[in-house]
C-alpha cells in the first residue's frame, strides 16, 4: 500500500506520478494541436469538424487531468512542515485596580494563577485569560 | 510545431486507416487505446483517482497518529519520569476500547453506561499513574487528555486505512466513493485533534473551557469547597440571590461529573432551588460568529448521556427550571487553543447569566450555575 513508510517507496510513487502526468500532458498538447490543425486546411467538411472537435475535446480533458495530477503530486512533495506557529498570549489583571496587561505566554500559565505585582498599585495580579492571538493554519498537508 | 503536427496528424483519412509512417501509426494506436480504455475502464480510472486522493489523506492521518504517539511519549517522559520505558504501555493504550452497553433493553442503560465510563476512567488513571509516577495530579490529568487525543488520531487512521484496503480488496466503487466523499471532513477532524495536542501538552485553556472560565471568574474571591466528583463549588451573592457556582477542578484537563455535583447541591437544599443555569461551548453552524452568546432552555452538556440525564431527572423531580447559555464555536476551536474572540466573550456571558439569575429567582432564593466543559488551563 502506498501509505506505508519509507523514502524510497515515496520517491518511486512521486516519480511515477510525475512521469504519468508529463506524458499525459504531452499527449494532450499533441491532440490539441491536431485538433487545431484540422481547421487550418482549405475545405472544412463535416468530417473535419467532427474529428477536429473530438481531438480538441480529448486534448482539453487530458490537459485538465494532467494538470490535476501534476499539481497534487507537487503539493504532496512540498508540504512537509507541521510546525504550529500560534502565538499564545497571557492576560494578567489586577484584582485591586483592574489594570490589565498582556504578555507572551510562559509555560505553566493558567487562568486564576497568581502572577507578578501590579505596576500601578503593587497588588498581586492574576491571570484572567490565555488565548491564541492569530491561530495559523499549519502546513499539515502531507508527509 | 503545427507544420510538424500537420504532417504527422491522424487526419480523418489516417484515423480511418490512412498514414503509414511510424508516428502516425503510433498516434492512431494511442487514440484508439485511450478511447477504448475510457469507454471500458472509465469508472475504474475514476476509482483510481479517488484512491490516490484517499492515500494522500491517509499519509497525513498516519503522520498525525505517529506524532500523537510520539508527543504522548515525550510528555510522559518529561513530566512523569518513568523508571521503565512506557512505550509498550502507550502502544497498548492506543488500542484500548470500551464496548457500549446493550441498548435493546433500554431500562437502566444510562446507569450501565455510567458504570462503564467510570471503569474506563479508572483504567486511564491507573495507566497514567503507572507510566508517569512523578507527575502531579494536574499533570496526570493533562497526560490523560494527551493520550485521549493520540488515541483518537490513531483510531481515525486505522479506520480510514481499513476502509481503503477493504475497498481495494473488493474493488468496490461504493466503499472508495463513500470514503472519498467523507475524507475532507475526516481529515479536518483529525487535524483538529492534532492541533489540540499542543494545547493539551502545554495545559493551556481550550475553546471548550469557556464554561469553566466563566464559572471561575464568577466564583473569584469566594471560598471554594470540593464536591463530588472532581468539582469545585463557590457561593456568591447576586442581587440578594444565593448563587452556587460549580465547575470542574482545574487547572488539569478534567470535565468531572457535573450531574452528580448538581444533584448533591440540590439534595443539600432539599430541592428548594429556583433554577439551574448551565454554561457551555456549543458548535456553531458555518457562517455563524465565533464567541456569540445564545440563551436557551435545557441542559447544555455534551456528555455521552449519564450526566445530562441526571441533571434533567433531578430538575424534573423537584420541578426546577433549567436554562442554558452557550458560546458558539467550531469543532476545531473547541478543542484547540482558546481564541481571543472566545476569551473575550467571558464578560458578556457573565452579564447574561446575571440577567437570567435575576429572572429566575427572587432575593433569598438559591440558583445553581454550572460551568460545563474541559477545565484544562483554568484554575479556580
Amino acid at each position: 500500500m502506498a501509505a506505508t513508510r519509507g523514502p524510497s517507496r515515496w520517491a518511486r510513487y512521486f516519480l511515477v506520478n510525475l512521469l504519468v502526468s508529463v506524458v499525459l500532458l504531452v499527449m494532450s498538447i499533441v491532440f490539441l494541436g491536431m485538433g487545431i490543425v484540422q481547421f487550418e486546411g482549405g475545405t472544412i467538411t463535416n468530417t473535419v469538424i467532427l474529428y477536429g472537435v473530438f481531438e480538441i475535446a480529448l486534448g482539453t480533458v487530458g490537459a485538465y487531468v494532467s494538470y490535476n495530477m501534476l499539481s497534487s503530486t507537487l503539493r504532496l512533495r512540498s508540504s512537509v512542515s507541521t510546525k504550529i506557529l500560534d502565538k499564545l498570549v497571557t492576560v494578567e489583571t489586577c484584582p485591586q485596580c483592574g489594570f490589565k496587561e498582556e504578555r507572551p505566554y510562559v509555560e505553566g500559565d493558567y487562568v486564576r494563577k497568581d502572577s507578578a505585582a501590579c505596576s500601578k498599585c503593587g497588588t498581586t495580579k492574576r491571570i484572567t485569560a490565555v488565548f491564541v492571538e492569530k491561530p495559523s493554519t499549519p502546513a499539515v498537508k502531507a508527509a | 510545431m503545427f507544420e510538424f503536427l500537420l504532417s504527422h496528424a491522424p487526419v480523418p483519412a489516417q484515423l480511418g486507416g490512412g498514414g503509414t509512417d511510424p508516428l502516425s501509426i503510433a498516434f492512431q494506436v494511442a487514440f484508439y487505446v485511450i478511447f477504448v480504455a475510457m469507454f471500458l475502464y472509465g469508472q475504474r480510472i475514476q476509482t483510481l483517482f479517488w484512491q490516490r486522493n484517499i492515500e494522500r489523506a491517509l499519509r497525513n492521518l498516519e503522520k498525525w497518529a505517529g506524532e500523537g504517539k510520539d508527543r504522548s511519549m515525550k510528555t510522559i517522559l518529561d513530566k512523569g519520569k518513568p523508571t521503565s520505558n512506557p512505550k509498550s504501555a502507550v502502544d497498548e493504550y492506543m488500542e484500548f476500547f470500551m464496548i457500549e452497553p446493550v441498548d435493546r433493553d433500554p431500562a437502566g442503560v444510562l446507569g450501565r453506561l455510567e458504570h462503564l465510563l467510570d471503569v474506563r476512567k479508572r483504567y486511564s488513571e491507573n495507566i497514567v499513574a503507572k507510566i508517569a509516577p512523578s507527575a502531579g495530579t494536574e499533570e496526570r490529568a493533562n497526560i490523560e487528555v494527551v493520550l485521549e487525543a493520540a488515541m483518537a488520531l490513531n483510531f481515525i487512521f486505522r479506520v480510514v486505512r481499513h476502509y481503503l484496503i477493504l475497498g481495494k480488496k473488493t474493488h468496490s466503487l461504493f466503499i472508495i466513493m463513500q470514503l472519498e466523499m467523507q475524507i475532507p471532513l475526516i481529515e479536518k477532524l483529525a487535524e483538529s485533534y492534532y492541533k489540540a495536542l499542543d494545547a493539551f501538552v502545554k495545559g493551556t485553556p481550550i475553546g471548550d473551557g469557556i464554561g469553566p472560565m466563566v464559572a471561575s471568574k464568577m466564583m473569584d474571591g469566594a471560598p471554594k469547597i470540593e464536591v463530588p466528583e472532581e468539582f469545585v463549588r463557590g457561593d456568591i451573592n447576586i442581587d440578594g440571590r444565593n448563587v452556587v457556582i460549580l465547575k470542574a477542578r482545574g487547572p488539569g484537563g478534567r470535565v468531572g461529573k457535573p450531574g452528580l455535583a448538581v444533584q448533591k447541591v440540590i439534595e443539600q437544599y432539599s430541592g428548594k432551588v429556583a433554577g439551574i443555569i448551565t454554561i457551555d461551548a456549543a458548535l456553531k453552524l458555518e457562517g455563524e460568529k465565533t464567541g456569540e452568546i445564545v440563551q436557551g432552555v435545557g441542559v447544555a452538556l455534551g456528555d455521552p448521556g449519564p450526566e445530562k440525564h441526571r441533571i434533567e431527572q433531578v430538575a424534573t423531580d423537584y420541578n426546577i427550571p433549567i436554562q442554558a447559555v452557550i458560546v458558539k464555536q467550531a469543532m476545531e476551536e473547541a478543542i484547540t487553543y482558546m481564541k481571543k474572540e472566545i476569551a473575550d466573550s467571558v464578560d458578556n456571558a457573565i452579564a447574561r447569566v446575571k440577567e437570567i439569575v435575576n429572572e429566575m429567582g427572587k432575593a433569598g432564593e438559591t440558583i445553581i450555575v454550572v460551568g460545563i466543559g474541559n477545565t484544562l488551563g483554568v484554575g479556580q
